[in-house]
């Protein structure tokens, strides 16, 4: 056996070990435990949320990218870096109160309480479950080969051996996805990243030293076009480079739910206000990680393999190992969740609704055929022809951003979407991003496909807004109360601490002491 | 005015405590609590016991309760066991049930079982057992505020406030 087995096996154990322990803690205060983290403060939950969103991607995907076309890549980081501000900026009081009116609790419900139209739900929770499939597949490749190169094991056996790691791991879930362990991996793989960047940019001289090593092995790397100019002049893509990120979380439902999900906005705040500082070195350094490798690895075979190979070649075997045993089960949670919600989303919102008097038993045994099925389609997919982690990420990225931006922003800004208008946005949206990536329509029309399909999903709502029928009354009046004149009176400290409990007993009570006042008023 | 007898969740936060919770939040702005007026709120009370076996089994062997709005039929976890109290209100500060107590059972029962579901991630089904139902009330304040603000002047809104745990939201006029 040899160290890096020994460390990853304790360091599992470990992670094991601490689930255990909360789980006992938990036990005192089991009511507690079930209301959810109340008792978790703004960083954890920022650092938990940032670091297990994109674990795949950020340690293999993003610096592979820039391995292959230099400081182009930075373009995604860009948009990144400012991602969730503009999402909780656009979206966040608006979406959070309108979905209390509507009395909604996931994503999906939202969409098609607001548009008043189940034909809308089914259609997002297909898109969904599709495009949530392939990011898990993402994660998959990329368990794979941290497993392969950490265990010394041939990539087969270690996606076949991570994904049934991931699987099981998703069966016991609760056990081991506790806030505080993805909060301590949070910690090691971003003090990880920032130590191998310092390294690495000792090694190669500096941000100056390393532009000069790449303008040497080839100057067009360190071009806004990309190596060898490959997108010379097509500000389409670079446009859609930026964008995706800006302003593609907004269409992300398992993104888009926290803003539903969060009991007060101070938190909110806060925790924005963490996942912002915490976002900008991990969002810059695995770019500039894979520029690294460019001068530091020149010969690697798997450009996906730059941070690990990095992490191998600066650290000791012990710390090389506890970096990737924290890549990996950053991974492994990461697919957990994602798992889960397309389980859910196969039996509650899809199953259910075609078979309304389905027993616990039935949607237990769909949702599980979702998992097992996600699996082995990934296992099949990554075994056969598996594509870049990069380009599979900002595919499902860009598919689910285009179908569902347009709707979600519109739901709360617009009084006159509706949903013929909607189902055509997400339609026109996710499918040309679909088709323009299939078709590698990219370079041929100078134009990302993320950009091409935001264009063509708001020309869908533009367009088929005018032939559906206007939203009911209902809608428009909690519209108006999103975008609440009331919540304008009230002062900013006040207003941040609002329960969103209470929603449906302020519902009540409003409309209580609205009678009263007319029968009063009639008296 | 009738006067009926009710059984509330917990005496109430005084008018002091309540305007304490709100004067220590408001900061710098101006705020001046007009008025207070205590409303009764409906909820069918369900207490379950719930067994399951997953790995550690005792996990979530318990009590658990659930309470459902009778007006609105939102469902949620109690978080906490409290003393109740038998009380005599005007019928007027009683808001009416909306909610027959046969629905409000079948949302309990469905939410519970999402709920140890969704938070546990288990993927085997909780064996989830009634044991205990009451109807029982929660004090509210609705309480009048004004603020003077810089640009707009003198403005008025309602907020309400449970009379238990001192959260509150604001009231749509």
């Amino acid at each position: 056996m040899t160290v890096e087995q020994i460390v990853f096996g304790c360091y599992m154990l470990g992670l094991i070990g601490i689930g255990v322990y909360w789980n006992r803690k938990a036990d005192a205060n089991q009511e507690g435990y079930l209301l959810g983290g109340r008792g978790l403060g703004a960083a954890v939950t920022a650092l938990t949320m940032q670091s297990t969103a994109m674990s795949g991607y950020m340690f293999m995907g993003g610096p592979a990218y820039a391995y292959s076309i230099g400081w182009f890549s930075l373009f995604y980081a860009v948009g990144d870096a400012g991602g969730s501000i503009v999402n909780i900026a656009v979206l966040g009081k608006r979406m959070r109160r309108l979905s209390e009116l509507l009395g909604a609790l996931s994503p999906i419900e939202y969409l098609e309480k607001r548009y008043e139209s189940s034909a809308l739900g089914i259609l997002a929770s297909a898109i969904s479950v599709i495009f949530l499939s392939a990011y898990v597949i993402a994660q998959f490749i990329a368990a794979g080969k941290a497993l392969s190169s950490l265990l010394g094991v041939s990539y087969q056996v270690a996606l076949i051996g991570g994904v049934a790691v991931i699987l099981f791991y998703t069966v016991s879930g609760g056990y081991l996805a506790v806030a505080w362990t993805d909060f301590i991996q949070g910690i090691i793989m971003v003090l990880a990243m920032v130590v191998i960047l310092i390294l690495g940019l000792s090694r190669v001289g500096g941000l100056t030293g390393l532009n000069e090593s790449l303008a040497q092995i080839d100057p067009t790397l360190l071009s806004k076009w990309g190596r060898g100019l490959q997108h010379q002049g097509q500000y389409g893509v670079i446009a859609g480079a930026v964008l995706i990120y800006l302003i593609g979380y907004m269409g992300l439902p398992q993104v888009v739910v926290r803003h539903m999900s969060m009991r007060d906005t101070k938190t909110a705040k806060s925790a924005l206000l963490f996942a912002t500082f915490w976002n900008q070195p991990f969002i810059f350094t695995p770019y500039i990680l894979g520029l690294i490798g460019i001068v530091l690895l020149p010969n690697i075979a798997d450009p996906e393999m730059v941070v690990p190979e990095l992490a191998f070649k600066f650290f000791p075997g012990i710390i090389a190992a506890i970096v990737l045993s924290a890549i990996m089960s950053a991974i492994m949670s990461t697919s957990d969740s994602m798992l889960m919600q397309t389980g859910t989303i196969l039996s509650r919102d899809i199953f259910q609704r075609f078979k309304k008097d389905a027993s616990d038993k039935q949607l237990l045994v769909v949702s599980r055929l979702m998992i097992f099925g996600t699996g082995v389609v990934g296992i099949a997919v990554a075994l056969f022809e598996p594509p870049a982690v990069f380009g599979l990420v900002v595919f499902a990225f860009g598919v689910l951003g285009c179908s569902f931006m347009v709707p979600y922003v519109a739901a709360v800004y617009s009084k006159k979407a509706n949903k013929v208008g909607a189902m055509a946005a997400m339609i026109a949206g996710g499918g040309t991003n679909f088709i323009w990536t299939a078709f590698e329509l990219e370079s041929a029309t100078a134009m990302h496909p993320f950009f091409a399909g935001t264009i063509a999903s708001v020309l869908g709502i533009l367009i088929f807004n005018r032939f559906g029928p206007k939203p009911s009354k209902q809608i428009l009046d909690y519209i108006d109360e999103a975008e609440a004149a009331s919540y304008k009176l009230v002062p900013e400290s006040l207003e941040s601490d609002v329960s969103k409990m209470l929603a449906p007993e302020a519902k009540a009570v409003s409309q209580y002491l609205r009678k009263k006042q007319l029968v009063a008023e009639q008296n | 005015m009738l006067k009926i007898k009710i059984t509330i969740l917990q005496e109430s936060l005084t008018t002091q405590e309540a305007s304490d919770i709100l004067m220590k939040k408001k900061k710098k702005t101006s705020l001046k609590l007009k008025s207070f007026k205590q409303i009764y709120y409906p909820y069918l009370k369900i207490i379950y016991d719930v067994k399951t076996k997953v790995i550690t089994k005792n996990k979530l062997s318990g009590k658990v309760s659930c309470l459902v709005d009778l007006v609105n039929g939102a469902e949620a976890l109690a978080s906490e066991m409290t003393e109740q109290v038998e009380i005599e209100v005007e019928d007027d500060k009683v808001l009416k049930r909306e909610v027959d107590l046969e629905e409000a059972r079948e949302k309990s029962f469905i939410f519970i079982k999402n709920t140890l579901r969704h938070k546990m991630k288990i993927l085997s089904i909780p064996k989830v057992e009634f044991e205990f139902e009451e109807v029982v009330y929660k004090p509210f304040w609705i309480i009048e505020c004004e603020t003077n603000h810089k640009k707009k002047g003198i403005q008025e809104f309602f907020l309400l406030m449970d009379g238990v745990d001192g959260k509150y939201h604001v009231l749509q006029p």
